[in-house]
């Protein structure tokens, strides 16, 4: 809950709850923002007179480090130093609880390219004002987070597939078994909210691909909160073995790597005996009391900021384009 | 399999112009291999930005030699084309030989000793690897003007360069 924050004339987060009662264009999203990586810069000059051998690159260039103009695959911390520039660690953001009004222009359209289908589409999200994100869970905590910029991503539910039943107890496993012939290929992502006095041990999804026992794991390790529900939304499709994403919790990014069996092709999972999704698994290091709800396994819908309007107290206009979208029919025809 | 000569060469061009230009001035003078954002930009810059690169003429048989060792392999001439930027802000002062150049004046000297140092260059100090770098060199400089929007002095050219695209 977010206090000592001016909300406007408008109130622009009370109307959206009073709307959320009437209308599903209120929309909870999760804010996505790529890592930025190091750049490659050059400092040094090879003047042994040995090209490719030598010393090497030894001696300091004059002036100041030459930008190369693209960047590295380091997103570690690092000071002005051979072949280094300056660089803070920024890794990606993905920060959920963001809520918004939607008003679609063209929720989907279709383009046919020289080897599939692309769906795309533009909306207008109006959201509070900036005081008001940044003084919200995850976004006050981390320095990461200072205003919406465009190329932010905003990760939309589009459709739920598959919605657990919440649960309360004493647990150090929660296992959901779905039915028979489950289909998963149109599930993108798991989002759930949990507040447990425990600590996040893994999520993992199993199935059955052409018969064969195929799974998805991401492990970590997360204390949580037992009075505050934390969420947790992590990938599906296309991951591989050690694949990582961030989770956060109070602006501080935990990391989970995938661990994967059998080939673990969400898309492949159809939905007759032999290929289909079986269990969603959320577990602890240890039995402890555990709250789950809003538990979804849900086709995303990624909108990309093209445009903002600032309204300063009252609210923020975001003109936002999707650009990655799939024909789900496609996915499940070519696996 | 080919050496990496593209971002070699790309490299070589742009540590080699910065390292003439900053020993030649006082105060810094930016090199970048793409258009900086602006939180990245600083004043004089030099922007190299290849523009084309392709195949140019075929050894006879294919066949070449390379290097100091004359390793034997198959090759090529191989062009790449670079567009060479200079931007300078209106406030923008170097110091040269005692001197304090701004603006047009500044635009000029750095015109004519960019061309210098590019047909100057000395490949093997700048080089990662060993080169064969044919023949190169800059077209006239373009496009000099003043762009009023942004308060800067500008200029670009064209540089050309052929090397021996080697693979064994």
């Amino acid at each position: 809950m977010v206090n000592n924050v001016k909300l406007g004339t408008i109130n622009m987060p009370k109307l959206m709850r009073n709307l959320s009662n009437r209308t599903r264009q209120v929309r909870d999203l999760v804010f996505h923002r790529d890592a930025i990586y190091s750049k490659a810069v050059g400092t040094k000059k090879d003047a042994d007179g040995s090209p490719g051998a030598g010393g090497g690159r030894t001696t300091d260039l004059a002036g100041p480090a030459v930008s190369f103009g693209y960047e590295t695959s380091t997103n570690t911390t690092q000071a002005t130093g051979t072949d280094q520039a300056y660089h803070l660690s920024t890794p990606a953001l993905h920060l959920p609880g963001l809520t918004a009004l939607q008003s679609p222009v063209i929720s989907r359209s279709g383009k046919l390219e020289q080897s599939g289908h692309r769906i795309t589409g533009a909306c207008t999200f109006y959201l509070p004002s900036l005081d008001y994100i940044r003084a919200l869970d995850n976004f006050s905590e981390t320095t990461q987070f200072d205003e919406i910029e465009t190329y932010d991503k905003l990760l939309d539910i589009e459709r739920v597939i598959i919605n657990p039943d919440d649960y309360t107890g004493t647990t150090a496993s929660k296992v959901y078994t779905f039915s028979d012939k489950q289909p998963g290929y149109e599930i993108d992502r798991v989002q759930f909210k949990i507040k447990t006095s425990g600590t996040l041990d893994y999520i993992l999804l199993t199935g059955n691909e052409d018969s064969s026992a195929t799974t998805l794991k991401w492990d970590g390790n997360l204390a949580l909160s037992s009075s505050v529900f934390t969420t947790i939304d992590l990938p599906i499709t296309d991951i591989v073995a050690s694949d990582t994403t961030l989770v956060y919790k109070d602006g501080v990014a935990s990391t989970f790597t995938a661990a994967v069996t059998g080939s673990f092709n969400i898309n492949k999972l159809y939905g007759d005996s032999n290929n289909e999704l079986s269990s969603l698994t959320i577990a602890l290091t240890g039995s402890a009391s555990v709250e789950l709800k809003d538990i979804y396994l849900y086709k995303s819908a990624e909108w990309r900021v093209e445009n903002i309007k600032d309204y300063r107290d009252e609210y923020i206009e975001i003109g936002a384009l999707r650009l990655r979208g799939e024909r789900t029919s496609l996915r499940r025809a070519n696996g | 399999m080919a050496k990496d000569y593209l971002n070699v060469i790309e490299r070589a061009l742009m540590m080699g112009i910065s390292d003439k230009i900053n020993t030649d001035v006082t105060g810094d003078i930016h090199v970048y291999g793409h258009f900086p954002s602006t939180e990245d930009v600083k004043f004089p810059a030099v922007i190299v930005q290849l523009v084309s690169t392709g195949f140019d003429e075929q050894f006879f048989g294919q066949n070449s030699t390379f290097g100091a060792a004359g390793t034997s392999g198959t090759g090529e001439v191989y062009g790449t084309a670079y567009a060479v930027h200079i931007l300078i802000d209106k406030d923008t002062e170097i110091t040269i030989s005692g001197n304090k150049y701004k603006q047009r004046r500044l635009l000029n000297w750095m015109m004519l000793n960019i061309a210098n140092y590019v047909v100057d260059i000395d490949w093997s100090v700048y080089e990662e690897e060993e080169l064969e770098v044919l023949d190169r060199g800059l077209d006239s400089w373009n496009d000099i003007g003043f762009l009023e929007e942004f308060e800067w002095y500008g200029a670009t050219a064209q540089f050309m360069l052929h090397f021996k695209n080697h693979r064994t």
